[in-house]
């Protein structure tokens, strides 16, 4: 199949035309599946700050992987973790249904490419983000099926992507026909009259789209096509939109609207956000206050998902473009290391667990990909292992989306 | 055995080429002699043996980071702007050397003489004739005429000139063409649209395009708000920079700070529509030994005989107004001596301005130098003194942006000239272009010398050929690694003939602007043939309009902006402008390209809204001077009270029907779209009219009426008035209306 038809597949030939009512009635079921939220953290990350701890052999160490000495190094159940503000209180509070996986190998240092392979699970160009490819595979049609907050969020055109932004416009938009979105009364269009121009533009659309020769407008007129399918379940989100946060914190606002539109039953995935990471001067000092950010961002999604009572449905994956330099640079910051970590905890994921590890000097140490054991015949563990891994949890591994953009990796049972 | 080394006179033979190049298809010795069935060395290379052998089969080890990268026999990287001609030099000099008479790139990959890949090729395949054939055509060159593959649009049906001058004037002039416009281009066809053209790129409406689409790439907009943009320069350097601090009144003070931050913030885009308005050769943006300021930024830099001076007449200086000045002992060289493009793309002491470098690859020589070794790297086994110098797993980028990082080497972290004392990194390359060093009389200026050399070199043309026609068709120009090859040809076929141009007419923009928009990939429209399994994937612009152009088409069309408390909806990031996919140039610098359901959403909130003020506003007017409804009263109804068609008024419902589709669309409307388009307006009529008789619906409009003029927000006078609305025709006209808003080729361009 090729890409471009593939929304012809899960466009109009899968929807076929019938009155907008009807459709509605007939896609009204909420997406209750589970919602995956991806946390970016822009720019690389140094995982020897907080999951993949190394320290300073002594206070004299002439060339320290960290400020902080080894014996300082905490440990939550399997987890170790560096010495950092508000890292013993997040790994206490979580490490039971924490999987962490060290030396992970992103095979690149450029931002772009790291950010790519590490969301998309390959390193070359071209393959959607595993957001995108999930909102595509499991509800495509769902108004914001995939919000992005930015991040690598190519979307190959399974999904479109959903950006928020001022949420005292949603009103507004959920509620179209209504001059004043909190008043039912009034309209500009009879209801009757509503879904009579949307079914002419449906059957319009489709006419101009059966005519059309050319690839790439007939793909632009399915895009449409499928935006207009779930446009009248914004109105959902409002019910379920809280007051937003308004601190410095972008991922709590972030979170706060991800996790309202999947209680509103139109959302299945969410990149969220935050940069800062790339410290390659005074780095102690500018990344440290990141990671507090991002673990506070993390404890936020929890605590948020558990308020709304969807805690059990919420898989939260954290990771970043690449890692930073073992030791220090001459403007005491870190540069780009292609080594890695990355978290998860939620629905599915097994807690208390550390699979991957790396020396002294932030080397992968290969791994058995049948006992995940050390082992020097072992593997290195790639993107492509942990998107396989994630696409057998969600279980579209098998799904037309997946097959387009097949990993091809062995698989490893990272997630049990 | 004999080796042969290759004589200047092949070399000058192979450079002779391009002599002939214009004037057909030529063997050598027979330099006038045309064929029809000509395949140029370059297009043979492409087809023949790039494709199907090198690409595939010897690219793997002869890269910069291969396992031959040490041979004289490394292949560009199809990453690269202009790999393809590059690759064909390459492959031209190494098969020049010979054994026994047989080029080296016929023996080595059938090994007949030892080669360290071992054998690739068969002596008695095609892969091995078709390079044999490559070889024999050094000894006759095959030139042909530059004409780009006129088979491949075969099938591909064209806009005609009017259409596309609606299409074009919307996107460059945020407009639609004038009745003189279009009766101009309807008799004198594409000659008339050209002279149409270069009227419309004199106007103010142009150069905000133009800025837009810049500030996409550059985006410095991120410094508008506040101080952001003053404050990036150095108190001591400039130490008028808050010149309006002392001003005692606090509204005059905020009004100052916001126009001279505006001047500062602007100034590399100020200086890209500068350049064009003046008919400058495009290539000062990077050369221009001025920076542009307004009278409120030049009291700011302290720099100019223009600035504002007088705090009581603010009045009197045009922000907008934006003039040529050089702040003393700065050796400006365009953008890339801008604060703002310094700033907004920063280094830092261990990033040695290689992001700088990185940046003016993209932006100025059309190259993605982070694509040039998208192959994986393993940090963890370098164990090379500097490997940024002798790795090859690190130098097949460093060795292109790290002297162009260092020709910024005067310009420190906060973009300030600071003339190093001690020289240049010596444990990296010297600071330059590709192969040549900054001369040592010009270290203290090397951004002035290194504007000089982008501007010679072919990728700056290029450059801004894609950003062009990335603004006009909103789609990225193709990559020979996602493209079939064909594809991939015909695009750099008319990008190389308008680059010819370009670059022939001494860089005028305009006219490179022009030659994109009469290109195919602009006019096609549709296409009938067989299927070409993906090869015509980019011929035919569709692409969702930005929320900056779609606020544009609504007031052309209607008249009126989508407004809300004065705020225009789409230009708002406070309103729709982030939910529909639009960019605050800071955190969100990405535009969303397809729709989603909010966006979707907001286009039917925004069709509603606009029907509801536009049509009852059009009826205010007398029927010649409306933009909606020239053929119809509210009063014409398409049936009578037993329900038979009205049949004068069946026609001209249809005649506005038809105008309708033709003012807001573009579209000559069919039978079939007529008849649909027609059914919604009855329908529509007979329920509301029903409702209105048995009462159930109000015969008062009272959401959608016109009692104010919505521009001067005067009261119209009461006989004009819009307020009821006693056969339901308006509401239904409103039907009509919204549903060509929302609709896809309203939506899309």
């Amino acid at each position: 199949m090729q890409r471009r038809d593939f929304l012809k597949a899960a466009g109009f030939a899968g929807l076929s035309l019938v009155s907008p009512l009807a459709a509605r009635t007939a896609r009204a079921e909420p997406y209750e599946g589970r919602f995956w939220i991806f946390v970016n953290a822009g720019g690389g990350w140094d995982p020897t700050s907080l999951c993949d701890p190394k320290g300073a052999t002594s206070e004299d160490d002439p060339d320290p992987m960290n400020h902080y000495l080894r014996d300082q190094i905490g440990q939550a159940g399997n987890i170790s973790y560096a010495p950092a503000p508000g890292n013993q209180e997040f790994f206490d509070k979580y490490y039971q249904r924490l999987t962490i996986i060290n030396g992970l190998d992103t095979a690149t240092n450029g931002h772009d490419s790291g950010s790519r392979h590490i969301w998309s699970g390959r390193l070359a160009e071209g393959y959607p983000s595993l957001a995108a490819l999930l909102a595509g595979s499991l509800a495509p049609t769902k108004p914001l099926a995939f919000i992005s907050n930015g991040g690598y969020d190519l979307t190959q055109g399974l999904v479109a992507p959903t950006r928020t932004g001022s949420t005292g416009a949603l009103g507004r938009i959920a509620y179209p026909n209504r001059p004043d979105p909190g008043d039912g009364e009034r309209s500009y269009h009879l209801d009757s009259t509503m879904e009579r121009i949307q079914l002419a533009q449906q059957e319009r659309l489709a006419a101009k789209r059966e005519r059309m020769g050319l690839p790439n407008r007939r793909a632009s007129m399915n895009q449409l096509f499928l935006a207009t399918q779930g446009k009248n379940e914004i109105r959902r989100l409002t019910e379920f939109l809280p007051d937003l946060d308004g601190s410095n914190n972008p991922l709590l606002r972030q979170a706060q609207l991800a996790i309202a539109a999947y209680r509103a039953g139109v959302s299945v995935s969410a990149n969220l956000n935050i940069g800062g990471f790339d410290t390659h001067g005074d780095h102690d000092n500018r990344s440290v206050p990141r990671m507090q950010m991002l673990l506070q961002g993390v404890d936020f999604i929890m605590e948020e998902a558990a308020r709304q009572g969807v805690g059990d449905k919420v898989i939260v994956a954290v990771g970043s473009d690449f890692g930073r330099t073992p030791g220090y640079n001459g403007d005491n910051g870190k540069d780009h290391w292609s080594i890695t970590s990355m978290m998860f905890i939620g629905a599915g994921i097994p807690g208390n667990r550390v699979i991957g590890s790396t020396d002294d000097g932030h080397v992968p140490i290969p791994v058995n990909p049948t006992t995940l054991a050390s082992d020097p015949n072992g593997i290195r563990i790639e993107p492509k292992h942990v998107h396989g891994a994630l696409r057998r949890l969600a279980g579209v591994d098998g799904s037309d989306a997946a097959q387009l953009y097949p990993i091809g990796e062995e698989p490893i049972a990272l997630f049990g | 055995m004999t080796i042969r080394v290759p004589d200047s006179m092949r070399q000058s033979l192979w450079f002779g080429i391009g002599v002939v190049l214009a004037t057909g298809c030529v063997a050598k010795g027979d330099p006038a002699a045309p064929d029809e069935g000509c395949v140029s060395d370059e297009k043979f290379f492409a087809a023949e043996v790039w494709g199907p052998t090198l690409s595939s089969n010897c690219f793997q080890c002869h890269n910069a980071q291969g396992a031959a990268n040490q041979t004289k026999f490394v292949l560009r990287s199809e990453a690269e702007t202009g790999f393809m001609e590059a690759n064909l030099k390459i492959v031209q000099d190494v098969a020049a050397f010979e054994v026994d008479g047989t080029s080296i790139l016929l023996l080595k990959p059938t090994l007949q003489i030892p080669h360290e890949g071992g054998m690739r090729i068969a002596a008695d395949g095609p892969e091995y004739a078709a390079i044999a054939e490559l070889v024999r055509r050094m000894d006759e060159p095959v030139a042909c005429e530059d004409a780009p593959d006129e088979t491949y649009f075969e099938g591909v049906v064209m806009a005609d000139d009017v259409s596309l001058l609606r299409k074009v004037a919307l996107n460059l002039v945020g407009r639609l063409p004038t009745a003189d416009e279009t009766a101009r281009v309807q008799d004198g066809g594409e000659a008339a649209l050209g002279a149409v053209l270069d009227g419309m790129m004199t106007e103010p409406a142009f150069y905000e395009r133009l800025k837009e689409i810049y500030n996409d790439q550059f985006l410095t907009d991120r410094y508008l708000r506040n101080n952001d943009a003053v404050d990036l320069l150095d108190a001591t350097d400039y130490p008028t920079r808050r010149f309006y601090e002392s001003d005692e009144d606090e509204s005059r003070r905020n009004t100052l700070r916001s126009l001279a931050n505006y001047g500062v913030a602007r100034e590399p885009l100020e200086l890209i529509a500068h350049v064009v308005r003046n008919n400058r050769p495009f290539t000062e943006i990077v050369t221009a030994d001025y920076i542009m300021m307004n009278s409120f930024s030049a009291r700011t830099y302290g720099a100019s005989d223009y600035a504002y001076v007088d705090r009581t007449e603010i009045d009197l200086y045009n922000p907008d107004e934006f003039f040529e000045a050089r702040v003393p002992g700065v050796p400006h060289a365009g953008v890339l001596t801008s604060h703002m493009f310094l700033n907004r793309f920063p280094t830092t002491d261990t990033n040695v301005n290689r992001h700088r470098a990185r940046m003016t690859y993209q932006f100025f020589l059309a190259t993605d130098v982070l694509k040039l070794a998208e192959r994986p790297v393993d940090p963890t086994q370098i164990q090379d003194h500097n490997p940024t110098l002798y790795n090859p797993g690190c130098n097949v980028c460093h060795a292109t942006i790290d002297p162009v990082a260092g020709a910024f080497q005067n310009w420190d972290d906060r973009g300030r000239y600071r003339v190093l004392e001690n020289g240049w990194h010596s444990d990296m390359r010297p600071p330059g272009f590709g192969e040549t060093t900054v001369p040592a009389g010009d270290s203290t200026q090397s951004l002035r010398w290194l504007g000089q050399q982008i501007a010679t070199d072919d990728r700056f043309a290029t450059s801004a050929i894609h950003t062009m026609y990335r603004a006009l068709t909103g789609e990225e120009p193709l990559s020979s690694q996602t493209a079939t090859l064909r594809a991939f040809e015909a695009q750099e076929d008319l990008f190389k003939a308008i680059r010819r141009q370009f670059i022939d007419s001494g860089h005028d923009f305009k006219v490179m602007v022009k030659a994109l928009v009469m290109s195919p990939y602009v006019r096609a429209k549709d296409y009938r043939g067989a299927d070409r399994a993906g090869e015509l994937d980019s011929v035919g612009s569709a692409h969702l309009l930005t929320p900056e152009q779609l606020d544009r088409k609504i007031e052309a069309v209607l008249g009126f902006a989508w407004e809300r408390n004065g705020r225009r909806q789409l230009l708002s990031t406070n309103e729709m402008m982030i939910f529909y996919g639009g960019i605050d140039s800071n955190q969100i610098t990405k535009r969303i390209t397809e729709p989603n359901g909010v966006m979707a959403s907001i286009a039917t909130r925004m069709a509603n809204e606009m029907s509801c003020l536009a049509v009852p506003q059009d009826f205010t007017h007398d029927a010649a001077d409306r933009r909606l409804f020239p053929h119809v009263e509210m009063s014409f109804v398409p049936e009578d009270d037993n329900g038979f068609e009205v049949p004068g008024a069946v026609e001209r419902i249809k005649d506005n029907i038809r105008h309708l589709h033709q003012h807001i669309l573009g579209e000559e409307v069919s039978s079939v779209e007529l008849e649909r388009t027609y059914a919604l307006f009855v329908d529509t009529w007979r329920e509301g009219r029903a409702g209105v008789i048995d009462e159930t619906i109000d015969r008062d409009s009272w959401n959608c009426r016109a009692e104010r003029d919505p521009i001067t927000g005067e009261d119209l006078p009461e006989e004009r008035r819009v307020r009821r609305d006693e056969d339901y025709t308006m509401r239904a006209w409103m039907a009509v209306v919204t549903y060509l808003l929302s609709d896809y080729d309203f939506l899309y361009e």
